[in-house]
């Protein structure tokens, strides 16, 4: 009881201890946060925008509310309460919160210019993201996972990971329009399957085929549920022995076909195996198009900047689950020296987002790729210029109500893919961009090795039981897709 | 017996120090290596968050200062020292004395018999280090209710040491029992309680916390052997023999002097006896090479490898970089097996040793990039999914030299939470926010004056041309020429070693002797005999050159042409492909 009494005692006495600002100087400016929340948007009830201010031992943060509230955080850097801020966004939803910092560096406090956090009315009704993390490797992977994180806490949980399936890769969680109740995942190497899990229900599937030339790789949902799009790669890839880049990852062919997930059986079409190569196939929102990318074979030429991909469509019938038979151009971004990739169509049928670089399919490894986004009604396209960065923006996805979605951009050091959220108005413009939030960014980012991958919205958490599926995996028992 | 209770853990540390640190020091490197021990919160709470991760915390605590491997060497002995000591004093818990002292070492020589194999990891001696700690402090407990305080101790523990509660239980079960004097019965039960506990405890953990792991890793201990899903049977023998010695000991019938050295002289010879079956002698020599590779040691290299040829290109890889740094490799490399192209730059394998030294012989040649590549791949196929102290090192000196001193300062920062490479790391995050002082680093000023600035991709198959690319980029990347014309003649490229001879050399060089017996053999192709040969081929090639023929013209399967002076020379190389 005696050292009870202490123990508290000294937890009051150093509670007290926190300092409070005094001799306040103040800077112009805002102040040297990481991450930059300054002027994003972000949606009501997200996890706290916790910041750490460069050089400072000590950081006092107010974040008042524009319409009301208000709440304090202090410490090594600004760690809000997580209920605190969502009642203050709730609050101030429409509206915007001020965050006033004064910050204690070389033992001075210094008092920064109040910067703002919009809070859109547009919901983000979802419960998080997945993902993929691997740690940096070219040719190896052991250090993966497919994980998921609550985008209202801090709370990051493995749906797959490298522990319970040791050595083999994994890649292409992709559900349903954000809805874990379908979803397909890809396990690669000595016990290779497609994991097709649809109402809790789980079958593998071995994809190729005599009449197809790879496994199915990237997928995307056809709205009803019933079909997949995907396209089959050979990748490879190449290294460079200069200073400014590393690795080029290319196809030595692709094909693209639709998989009916109800009878296993794929759909080809002649306009989608082409000699030309065909990848990153999507549904457009009411399911009767596939958008995808397709590129002449540059190869023969050898010139690794042929490598440019055009946008193209083909309309497809839900009903008899046939291709259609001719295929339309929707943007030749090869003749104005570009390539298109992951075209992502809005859920609202508005839009569509794709990835523009010099040249490659795999554009993560090219510091000129950005976002750009396509009126669908107009066929009008603009970059996304108020998300892209001098670095690599590259895989997006939407959420479910096609007001907000995720990227990954090198933005922040050039190696790390990270995430980064944007709000998207009705009106066709992006909003500023937020990172990622984690308790303790700095440290967090500073420890992190691992790039993320295919980041996509969740609205409910992946509910995966992971010892069944791992027995599964290892007892190479799979269902043979057939040709339709 | 005082004395000879000093002398023996004397003796048997001499024994694992000399078989362990004086005569195996890469087995020191190959741990350490496969590792990056950061001092901070983070990095425990890592560890702490499964089960048995506290003693793979405590294992790379220690492995980190096998950094130095004779301090290691030292850690290692004491360790084992220590085991032996808890070992019997759990023994005189359980019952009073015992002349048979020396046996309290079994159990730590089995570890150390069990740890040749290079791929147990530090953390199960850590385990069974913690349960005997564990037990001797549950034996020397007077409090009446320890044997109830084991329903949450033995969870507690097991969260501590995985795979070494089952030691622990099975020692106070013991002690227990020589306690409070159960009878079978009584023992019976307890022992039915423990197995209710600790199943209970494991099915709990593998259905919650630690769901992602399968229930082998989950019971024998996570990150104990650096193979998935693997457990070998010498892990349970060395659990059985911690449990069975200390309990028999008490048994045995005292004995006189001679029998206790006896005893004492067997287990200080086991070690050393057994040394060829306790270090694989395949893997070892290799681990070897890396180590010396590592440590810059190329006299070192070539010597060992005159005694132990290499067997594989991943040796043969270190011998040759080894006799590039020496400037041997245009006289001497045919004195050695060779293993084509791939003994220069090892093709890519899926494994975290492989790479090692084609990645060291990349930064000598200044191909930065393939640096960074095989020492990324090298530190993603480490099994446990560990960093590597030396892997991430190279990593933040390709960013630097690469000019990337962003990237360069971010792995740094990593390696500043260590007690070895902090050091080195404050170092180059001084570079980086001066890059004019990196060049004041003799070697870093060398190798950004090899670096390639203009578009070139790294080939395997047009090997050679990119080599010498490198070299007439920079045309004081002797070692880069060494390997352009090594790779032409280990692959049978002759046009290309005379064309690159014919724009590299001038009559006023000295020949080397690879040089020479290959051009000789051009010309004696060409022109069927030596008659007329250019004079930089001496007259002591021209000689072998004829006897070889001589021979090889009598009868192409002469041993002498597969072995002795004359197969190590290229032609002897060339007729065995």
């Amino acid at each position: 009881m005696r050292l009870l009494v202490w123990i508290l005692v000294c937890v009051m006495v150093l509670a007290g201890c926190s300092p409070m600002p005094e001799n306040v100087t103040k800077v112009g400016g805002f102040p040297p946060i990481f991450p930059d929340y300054e002027g994003v948007t972000i949606p009501v009830d997200i996890v706290p925008l916790n910041f750490n201010v460069d050089g400072a031992e000590y950081v006092y943060a107010t974040a008042t509310g524009s319409i009301g509230g208000e709440l304090t955080a202090k410490g090594e850097w600004a760690d809000f309460d997580i209920e605190g801020w969502h009642f203050l966004t709730r609050e101030n939803m429409g509206g915007k919160i001020v965050v006033a910092v004064t910050a204690k560096i070389d033992g001075k406090w210094l008092e920064y210019m109040p910067f703002d956090i919009f809070v859109s009315t547009d919901s983000l009704s979802v419960y998080g993201l997945t993902y993929r993390k691997i740690a940096p490797g070219y040719e190896t992977f052991s250090n993966i996972g497919i994980f998921q994180r609550d985008i209202h806490t801090f709370d990051e949980t493995a749906i797959v990971n490298h522990t319970a399936l040791q050595g083999e890769c994994m890649n292409c969680h992709v559900a349903n329009r954000c809805n874990p109740d379908r979803f397909q995942l890809h396990i690669r190497g000595r016990h290779a399957a497609t994991l097709v899990q649809t109402m809790g229900k789980r079958k593998l599937l071995q994809t190729k085929t005599d009449s197809t030339i790879a496994n199915c790789m990237y997928a995307y949902w056809h709205p009803s549920g019933r079909y997949c799009a995907y396209s089959l790669n050979l990748i490879n890839q190449c290294f460079w022995e200069d200073t400014t880049k590393y690795i080029e990852v290319f196809d030595l062919g692709s094909d693209a076909l639709v998989l009916d997930m109800e009878k296993d059986e794929i759909i080809l079409s002649p306009l989608l195996k082409t000699k030309d190569y065909e990848s990153y196939p999507v549904f457009s929102a009411d399911g009767k198009t596939i958008y995808y990318c397709t590129s002449k074979p540059w190869i023969e030429s050898g010139h690794i900047e042929k490598m440019q991909y055009d946008l193209c469509a083909i309309s497809f019938d839900e009903a008899t689950g046939r291709i259609g038979d001719h295929v339309d151009t929707i943007i030749k971004a090869s003749a104005f020296g570009k390539s298109i990739t992951h075209p992502r169509p809005s859920y609202d049928g508005k839009y569509l987002m794709y990835s523009l670089a010099d040249y490659s399919v795999f554009p993560i490894h090219h510091p000129e790729a950005d976002l750009y986004i396509m009126d669908l009604a107009t066929g009008e396209s603009r970059a996304l210029s108020e998300v892209n960065s001098d670095r690599a923006e590259s895989f997006h996805n939407w959420s479910p109500n096609s007001r907000w979605f995720v990227f990954n951009s090198r933005r922040f050091n050039n190696a790390n893919n990270l995430l980064y959220i944007a709000h998207f108005g009705t009106d066709g413009t992006a909003g500023k961009p937020f990172m990622l939030p984690q308790r303790n960014p700095r440290e967090f980012y500073r420890r992190l090795i691992h790039s993320y991958n295919v980041p996509d919205f969740t609205i409910r958490r992946v509910d995966l039981d992971i010892r069944s599926f791992a027995a599964e995996i290892y007892s190479n028992e799979r269902i043979q897709v057939q040709v339709r | 017996m005082g004395i000879f209770r000093i002398l023996s853990p004397v003796v048997f540390a001499a024994v694992v120090f000399v078989c362990y640190g004086v005569l195996h020091p890469e087995w020191f490197n190959y741990h350490e290596q496969y590792q990056l021990f950061m001092f901070g919160w983070e990095y425990l709470s890592e560890h702490v968050a499964v089960a048995s991760g506290m003693a793979g915390y405590m294992a790379e605590f220690v492995v980190q200062f096998y950094f130095f491997p004779i301090l290691g060497a030292v850690m290692w002995a004491g360790l084992l020292v220590l085991m032996g000591w808890l070992v019997w004093k759990v023994a005189r818990l359980l019952d009073g004395g015992c002349s048979h002292y020396a046996l309290c070492f079994l159990p730590p020589l089995a570890v150390a018999l069990y740890c040749g194999d290079e791929n147990v990891m530090m953390a199960f001696p850590m385990s069974i280090l913690l349960a005997l700690v564990s037990a001797f402090s549950y034996g020397k407990s007077t409090c009446s209710w320890r044997g109830w305080a084991q329903v949450a101790v033995i969870p507690l523990l097991y969260w501590i040491m995985g795979y070494g509660v089952f030691v622990y239980a099975a020692l106070s079960l013991a002690l227990d029992r020589r306690k409070f004097g159960y009878d079978a019965a009584r023992t019976l039960l307890m022992v039915g309680v423990y197995v209710v506990v600790i199943s209970m405890t494991i099915v709990l953990v593998g259905h919650t916390v630690m769901k992602q792991y399968p229930f082998i890793d989950i019971v024998c201990g996570v990150n104990f052997y650096r193979e998935r899903l693997v457990v070998p049977m010498m892990q349970h023998v060395v659990a059985v023999c911690c449990v069975v010695v200390p309990v028999v000991m008490p048994l045995l019938k005292q004995s006189g002097r001679v029998v206790a050295i006896v005893e004492a002289a067997v287990m200080a010879l086991v070690l050393p006896v057994s040394s060829s079956k306790t270090f694989d002698n395949v893997v070892y020599p290799l681990l070897k090479i890396d180590y010396l590779v590592r440590n810059q040691e190329w006299a070192k290299v070539v010597k060992f490898c005159e005694q132990n040829p290499p067997t594989n290109d991943m040796g043969a890889s270190g011998l040759n970089l080894a006799l590039a740094m020496t400037g041997q490799l245009p006289d001497r490399m045919f004195e050695f097996p060779q293993y084509g192209k791939n003994g220069l730059l090892s093709s890519f394998e899926r494994n975290m040793v492989s790479c090692g030294i084609t990645a060291e012989a990349c930064y000598y040649l200044g191909l930065i990039n393939s640096v960074l590549r095989y020492n990324y791949d090298s530190q993603a196929a480490i099994v446990n999914c560990n960093m590597s102290g030396r892997f991430t090192r190279r990593i933040a000196e390709a960013y630097m030299l690469n000019g990337n001193y962003e990237l360069a300062m971010k792995y740094a920062d990593l390696l500043k939470k260590t007690v070895f490479y902090r050091p080195w790391a404050k170092r180059v995050e001084d570079c980086c926010k001066n890059p004019a002082t990196i060049g004041q680093s003799k070697r870093w000023a060398v190798i950004m004056r090899h670096r390639l600035p203009e578009n070139q991709l790294f080939s395997v198959t047009d090997m050679d041309a990119m080599l010498l690319n490198l070299y007439k980029h920079s045309p004081d990347n002797a070692m880069a020429l060494q390997y352009s014309l090594a790779c032409d003649l280990l692959d049978g490229k002759m046009k290309n070693f005379v064309n690159t001879m014919s724009q590299t050399f001038d009559d006023n060089s000295r020949m080397p002797r690879v040089y020479q017996e290959a051009l000789a053999w051009v010309y004696l192709q060409r022109q069927g005999t030596l008659k007329g040969v250019p004079d930089f081929i001496s007259n002591e090639v021209q000689a072998d050159l004829r006897d070889f023929d001589r021979l090889y013209m009598m009868d192409r399967n002469n041993p002498q042409l597969r072995q002795g002076r004359l197969a190590k020379t290229f032609w002897g190389y060339t007729i065995r492909q």
